[in-house]
């Protein structure tokens, strides 16, 4: 059966070791939903997020994810898709084998003649399809440049089948060609019913694919809305909610990211 | 050459050789990701100690130190996920330690001979006896049978701890595991390669697979290849030349290292010469408009009447490179490592 909400909070509190970083956030998701999370850095984002992945200490309030408390859920079904230098490593990977990560939950270690090694081949193909990237399946992710990289780890959320993305900065520091590929990627998930939800400083390059805004500032949700009623409240299209960070993030209109070419690889 | 075999002592050394070339690899490629190459040492200086109690103590030094060792990689596992400013201070501390009492405790023991410290320390062929072997036996088809059948569970946590709990892998216990595969590593190499080098078996043959292979599966294969040709090759000359045992085998793992290094330099020239496609950011695929052509194992898109073909972070020429093919679906590596 699937979920009537993907992610229902209400007064909840989140942080490390007993002191909250983020309370009093009350928000509830339907399924289908792009919701893009703004806020500035230091905010809270990625303490909300995180105690909704179980990386940070749910203090407080209800947190249901998938219409179940947080701590019973079934991980499997929550996807997550890291910022980028998760990927840097001391050995060599191959595409596939790092998507293949996102199957391992299903598996079990004192099974390894298991059956379902077939369909978990299929779900790694089609997660690599999915984000452009059934090409380079055996390529080492460390040759492949910083957009692809974030396909690859989006592609590894996918293959755990998700009932819901949730994703850190997916564009932050990809060259403008490359966030249109994402942007692209995430586009086609959303036509699939996807329900996302996508920390953000560069709402533009995402304005096609997000449904709603949430506001994280000073540790809880300050604004809940939709992207148009955004962009009524801050006078500018889409240009993100950016006090405070560095001018790398910046996209405002008419003032695109330079760099058209990314230089994010290390083949020699 | 055979000669050798007609001794009790390098039969022993040669077996022990055989294992720990097998086995040392496979658990010293997960320290590699995780950044860990230095733990192994510190547990073979935490071993020292263990083998002083058992010669102390005339029970059997390897059973003590498997103990003594077990016991420090789970404390330094603990003193790692606690993290803090301090965990790294708690580790110099237990290492420095261990091999301080170690050398104090053998030195009051009847059996404290500098050849006995010298041999426990550096390795040495004569010193596997027939019940060592039995014990490394189990001790290795117990590491090897772990790390194969959990590998998947090791590399997930190793790449990316975060991801890994956050979809539910039970990260502290896979963690623990291989604090604990990394100790009993330890103790079965102690005897040949010596409780100062242990390290060197574990981390150079990965060392080396890393300059030769692309996927982190052919890089085990590979690293695994290489310590059986280290660990056999040093004991054997150790034989003939009358060197320590753990040192003649880490010179070699480090003359294959420089051998991987000049092969991998080669490779990477020849790299550097395929014909890649004009720079543009479109990426080709099956719904992107250009004539898609099966070619061997991979597709050709027919852009402005050239054919482009992934590879790594951009496209390669093929048939620009001088030749065409017709469509016979057969398979074949492009010069230059085009895919």
């Amino acid at each position: 059966m699937p979920p009537v909400t993907i992610i229902d909070l209400q007064d909840a509190a989140f942080g490390y070791a007993g002191t909250p970083i983020v309370s009093g956030a009350t928000v509830s998701i339907a399924p289908g939903e792009v919701v893009a999370v703004l806020g500035p850095n230091g905010a809270g984002k990625s303490t909300l997020v995180k105690g909704l992945l179980g990386l940070t200490e749910h203090l407080s309030g209800r947190a249901n994810v998938l219409d179940q408390p947080l701590e019973e859920v079934d991980r499997r079904r929550i996807g997550y898709v890291p910022q980028r230098h998760t990927l840097a490593n001391s050995v060599r990977a191959t595409v596939a084998e790092i998507v293949a990560i996102g199957r391992l939950p299903y598996r079990s270690w004192w099974r390894p003649w298991r059956r379902d090694a077939y369909a978990d081949r299929q779900a790694i193909a089609r997660a690599l399809e999915v984000v452009g990237l059934g090409e380079r399946a055996g390529a080492d992710v460390s040759a492949l440049s910083g957009g692809q990289q974030r396909r690859v780890l989006i592609a590894r959320a996918l293959a755990a089948s998700p009932d819901v993305l949730i994703m850190d900065e997916p564009t932050a520091g990809v060259d403008h060609a490359n966030q249109l590929i994402l942007a692209g990627v995430l586009e086609t998930l959303a036509a699939r019913g996807t329900t996302m939800l996508i920390v953000t400083h560069e709402l533009q390059a995402l304005a096609d694919v997000i449904t709603r805004v949430l506001v994280v500032d000073e540790g809880t949700i300050s604004w809940d809305g939709s992207p148009a009623d955004f962009t009524t409240m801050t006078g500018a299209p889409l240009d993100g909610h950016h006090h405070g960070h560095s001018p790398e993030h910046r996209s405002t209109p008419g003032h695109l990211p330079t760099d058209t070419f990314d230089r994010g690889s290390s083949h020699a | 050459m055979l000669e050798l075999l007609d001794y009790a002592f390098m039969r022993n050394a040669l077996i022990a050789a055989l294992l720990i070339g097998a086995a040392a690899p496979q658990v010293g490629i997960f320290l590699v990701q995780r950044r860990l190459s230095l733990i192994g040492d510190g547990l073979g200086h935490v071993a020292l100690a263990g083998v002083a109690i058992g010669l102390l103590t005339s029970s059997e030094p390897v059973l003590t130190a498997l103990v003594t060792a077990v016991l420090a990689a789970v404390a330094i596992e603990v003193a790692r996920s606690r993290g803090g400013p301090s965990s790294d201070l708690a580790l110099a501390l237990m290492f420095y330690g261990g091999i301080a009492a170690g050398v104090v405790l053998i030195g009051l023991s009847p059996q404290g001979t500098p050849a006995n410290l010298t041999s426990y320390l550096f390795g040495s062929i004569t010193a596997t006896t027939t019940t060592d072997l039995y014990i490394f036996l189990a001790l290795t088809v117990t590491v090897v049978a772990t790390s194969i059948l959990l590998r998947p569970w090791l590399f997930a946590v190793a790449q990316d701890e975060e991801y890994a709990r956050a979809s539910g892998l039970p990260v502290v216990r896979i963690n623990l595991l291989l604090s604990i595969l990394t100790a009993v590593t330890v103790v079965v190499s102690m005897r040949v390669v010596g409780l100062l080098l242990i390290s060197a078996l574990m981390i150079i043959p990965n060392a080396s697979a890393q300059l030769l292979s692309r996927s982190f599966a052919s890089a085990t294969r590979i690293a695994v290849a290489f310590g059986l040709v280290s660990a056999l090759g040093g004991v054997v000359t150790s034989f003939y030349a009358e060197t320590p045992s753990g040192a003649t085998i880490v010179l070699i793992a480090l003359v294959v290292f420089c051998v991987a290094a000049a092969a991998s330099a080669i490779q990477h020239r020849r790299d550097a010469a395929h014909a890649r496609a004009e720079r543009h950011d479109h990426e080709h695929g099956p719904d992107c408009g250009h004539t898609a052509i099966a070619h061997g194992d991979h597709m050709d898109y027919l852009h402005d009447g050239h054919r482009h073909a992934a590879h790594a972070d951009h496209y390669d020429e093929h048939a620009a490179g001088g030749h065409t093919h017709e469509a016979g679906g057969h398979t074949h590596e492009h010069a230059g490592g085009a895919r």
